[in-house]
């Protein structure tokens, strides 16, 4: 009724018109989306024949195969534990920084804002890279260990790279949800607080921490769906020797070309996707 | 204001966290001057090597004038496409517009490991794998979405009353919109250029599941080379990716700030 | 002073309604405006007067019912074909364009020739002062020159009706007087019919013929601001328009009103019942009850100052009387000694001046 009474009246063929300006968008999201995550869907439940091509039946061997095999238990497990580890390193991390930034004001929070976003836009194979010629050995790092005369440990190659490095590559998207959510941190709560008597560490344990909750919820759930998908660092920095979800779809989809079984990790990703994104309207209910 | 100014300790975590945070993408800049054969920091003396080694390797070369087509013709098709449904979003009222608007932004929702594989194997049947026809239409998968989110926040925003001035005025509909709507909508147009661009250029999971010997990007080339070694090459190649992106952000900037001059 | 007004029927709204969704915004309304006038619609916000407007402009159609220019039906006319000028509350000035490019607008919709083009909005800006700012750009020109744009180039396109949208509801209130005067010269220099959509009484009352009152989609009463002011139709024109005093009173069997506990005159015919009487503050006069209790045809009525209120031009009194608070005003002058708080004194004010309605419960 409404659209009736506001549309102009050239509404007779404006409907046409409107079809006709979608049908680009609407033709590559069908092609290029939704075709193709519910193909993928269907190709987890078939299989790779003897010979190597795939058979289209429907069988639940890719699925039940998963959860009886120990390595890809294994790895699920380590894939969501590992994510889970670094999205709290990261939350921690970005913590102080998006405090600072929400504090900062004029052209400095400019500067500041730009230098936080400046590395999304920087492609994650040059910032793996770069991370690769920091934690390389005889790089600075281990150098540094040395000359203080500990033992040097070895980051490349291992869990320990993967995770000082996709800590950082995420920092930027922890920090921009910290500090939307920060929005309703107003400076004057803070001021009432302490005017009351509270003490600064009390003041951030009672109102600060509090009041920017939602946005450690937004921030976390960004960085765990993220680490759990991320694929170019854990590959490049694990050198073959880190095993994570998504390095094993493509090892699977390109290396050993079981599509059907990369189909169902894939899948499989996107069932964490969901638990996670529960958890999350789980924690944002209970914080109303 | 007393209780705000933040403390020494506090400083010097912010500053020794940004350190961190920055760390990787500064510290290509001193390594790309290497005169090291292996990667090693600091380098033992500096030259210009590897700048020369990255002019004279012909795979990068093709791959980055690839990578300069591709994200060219992602963004002119991603304008071309995404003005128009924008302004169906956000100038003709009806059921379901909603949902329809979040179905179009949902593949920036899906992994792209699991977009890459879910794409892969539809291509495969189509015969689009490793073809530039097959590379765009993946790209405007991503790119669309982000182009359409920007556009319509543009075209919401922009004063509607112009355009309802120029009907009263006798111009048909489609006056109206390219002598209107279209020319007040340029800073939105430039910002949605820029980051599909951006976001093409850049784009390296879901195209290494499409590309093949025959055609590469240029990220996609710099992850095999970084696969298989480390020097300082990838260091050169990615002071001038870093130098490029700064040269889209300036354009966007520069013609935001000359548009904002103009509107307004 | 209208220069020539003809009586011929120019725009004409038949019956038109409209609906927003369940919202029944508008019931039913007729109306009908000369060839040559300028009228207002008055009323508050969302009584449905832009709705109305933007109905003639073609901007959103009615549900049903017709509407006329000149006797030609344009009820489903596209707007582009439909001739109109239109001034916006914002004045939606094309920001890309400067301020010829602006006027010149609509001239190239209909295809005028170039050299006709550059002749009419020169003599367009020239009608609105703005010949030398001709090259700027809307954001470079403060908000009563913006306004001057956006009625130049509503102007120069010759419509067949001039529409106003709260033109000047957002400019100071000096500027506001100063373009009044200046629209409505242009309104009878051109002799264009225009409506004009305020919530603003003064701007109605003396820039209109005739103005529409309206309220919740219908209209309370068409007329000269005169008869508007005057002779209020219903309680509701008499309180939005212009300042009252409102006494609730009762009108016996006998025909006999009564209100603040005596026995008043009023011209209206009366019917027994609750009703209303509303009497404008600057058509009582105060007297010192000490002095000569005139009567007359008029009515006096007795009472006490409450308090005073120094408004500048005028003297506000708030008088006690039985048991209302009548408030009077007064043009401050010199000579006369002012009245003090406590002071007992007559009100007064003739039968013509008493406006009578029936108790709406509101």
């Amino acid at each position: 009724m409404t659209t009736e009474a506001l549309a102009p009246p050239r509404k007779m063929r404006s409907g046409e018109v409107a079809v006709l300006l979608l049908l680009p968008i609407a033709l590559i999201n069908a092609i290029g989306f939704i075709l193709p995550v519910l193909n993928l869907a269907r190709f987890s439940f078939n299989k790779v024949s003897i010979g190597g091509g795939i058979e289209n039946v429907f069988t639940w061997e890719n699925w039940l195969g998963l959860l009886a095999d120990r390595f890809y238990l294994e790895l699920i497990f380590n894939s969501v534990w590992i994510s889970l580890a670094i999205t709290l390193t990261t939350l921690i991390l970005s913590y102080p920084i998006a405090l600072y930034l929400h504090r900062s004001s004029g052209p400095w929070r400019t500067f500041l804002t730009v230098l936080v976003i400046s590395p999304l836009l920087t492609s994650a194979v040059v910032r793996t890279y770069g991370w690769i010629a920091i934690l390389i050995d005889d790089g600075p790092v281990v150098s540094a260990i040395r000359a203080l005369g500990l033992p040097a440990p070895s980051l490349m190659f291992n869990i320990k790279g993967v995770f000082i490095g996709l800590t950082e590559i995420l920092m930027p998207y922890m920090i921009l949800a910290l500090m939307a959510g920060f929005g309703r941190l107003d400076p004057r709560v803070e001021e009432a607080a302490r005017t009351l008597g509270a003490t600064p560490a009390r003041t951030f344990r009672k109102v600060i921490l509090p009041l920017t909750l939602p946005g450690i919820a937004l921030g976390c759930l960004l960085c765990f769906v993220l680490a759990v998908s991320s694929f170019i660092t854990p590959k490049l920095m694990g050198g073959g020797r880190v095993f994570l979800l998504a390095t094993e779809i493509y090892d699977q989809a390109i290396v050993t070309l079981n599509w059907p079984l990369a189909s169902t990790l894939s899948i499989l990703v996107l069932i964490v996707f969901g638990a996670a994104l529960w958890a999350y309207s789980a924690v944002l209910r209970r914080l109303d | 204001m007393e209780i705000h100014k933040t403390s020494w300790p506090m400083r010097i975590l912010v500053f020794v966290l940004f350190l961190y945070l920055l760390a990787p993408v500064l510290l290509v800049f001193p390594i790309s001057f290497s005169g090291d054969q292996v990667l090693r920091f600091p380098p033992t003396f500096w030259s210009t090597r590897w700048y020369v080694a990255l002019f004279e390797n012909s795979k990068m070369l093709s791959a980055f004038s690839t990578s300069l087509l591709l994200a060219s013709i992602v963004t002119i098709l991603s304008i071309v496409i995404a003005v128009p449904a924008a302004w169906v979003m956000t100038r003709v009222k009806f059921r379901g517009r909603d949902l329809l608007f979040n179905l179009f932004t949902a593949p920036l929702l899906l992994p792209t490991i699991v977009l890459g594989l879910a794409i892969l194997i539809v291509f495969a049947s189509f015969g689009l794998l490793a073809t530039m026809r097959g590379l765009v239409f993946a790209h405007l998968v991503v790119t669309l979405p982000y182009a359409l989110r920007i556009l319509a926040v543009a075209l919401n925003t922009q004063d509607q009353t112009c355009e309802e001035a120029a009907r009263t005025l006798g111009a048909k509909p489609l006056t109206v919109f390219f002598r209107v709507t279209v020319p007040m909508l340029i800073p939105g147009i430039v910002a949605a250029a820029a980051l599909c661009f951006l976001v093409s250029f850049d784009e390296v999971v879901i195209t290494l599941f499409l590309t093949g010997p025959r055609i590469s990007t240029l990220p996609v080339e710099l992850y095999n080379y970084v696969y298989n070694q480390a020097d300082p090459l990838v260091a050169a190649a990615s002071v001038l990716l870093i130098l490029l992106t700064l040269g889209v952000i300036m354009i966007v900037e520069r013609t935001m700030g000359l548009s904002k001059t103009f509107v307004k | 002073m209208p220069v020539s007004q003809s009586l011929e029927e120019h725009l004409k709204l038949d019956g038109i309604s409209i609906s927003f969704g369940p919202v029944n915004v508008i019931p039913s309304l007729d109306l009908s405006v000369r060839k040559g006038e300028m009228v207002a619609f008055l009323g508050p916000s969302g009584c449905g007067k832009t709705t109305t407007l933007r109905m003639i402009a073609g901007l959103i159609s009615p549900s049903s019912g017709r509407i006329t220019v000149g006797g030609r039906d344009i009820t489903r006319l596209p707007i582009h074909d439909r001739d109109m000028g239109m001034v916006f509350q914002s004045y939606a000035l094309f920001p890309h364009m400067d301020v010829t490019r602006n006027v010149q607008f609509g001239l190239q919709m209909r295809n005028v020739s170039k050299q006709d083009i550059e002749r009419r909005s020169k003599e367009a800006l020239e009608l609105v002062q703005l010949g030398h700012l001709a090259q700027r750009k809307p954001k470079e020109l403060s908000g009563g020159q913006q306004q001057r744009v956006a009625l130049a180039r509503a102007l120069v396109i010759q419509p067949s009706i001039l529409l106003l949208d709260e033109p000047l509801s957002n400019l100071d209130a000096k500027l506001r007087d100063e373009m009044r005067l200046q629209i409505r010269a242009l309104q009878q220099q051109s002799g264009i019919t225009a409506v004009f959509v305020t919530h603003d009484q003064v701007e109605a009352l003396s820039m209109c013929d005739r103005v529409v009152v309206m309220r919740n989609g219908r209209i309370e009463q068409f007329g000269t601001p005169t008869e508007i002011y005057e002779r209020p139709a219903t309680a509701f024109v008499a309180n939005f328009v212009g300042r009252t005093n409102r006494l609730k009173g009762k009108v016996g069997s006998d025909g006999q009103l009564v209100a603040a506990g005596q026995p008043l005159r009023a011209t209206t015919k009366l019917s027994p019942g609750p009703v209303d009487v509303l009497i404008r503050p600057h058509r009582i006069a105060l007297q010192p009850s000490s002095g000569p209790a005139t009567t007359g045809d008029g009515n006096v009525v007795e009472g006490k100052v409450s308090s005073i209120i120094f408004i500048g031009d005028l003297v506000q009194y708030v008088v006690r009387a039985g048991d209302e608070e009548i408030v009077v005003e007064e043009a401050t002058r010199r000579e006369r000694a002012p009245l003090g708080v406590g002071d007992n004194v007559h009100l007064r004010w003739s039968a013509d001046d008493t406006l009578v309605y029936p108790d709406d419960g509101k």
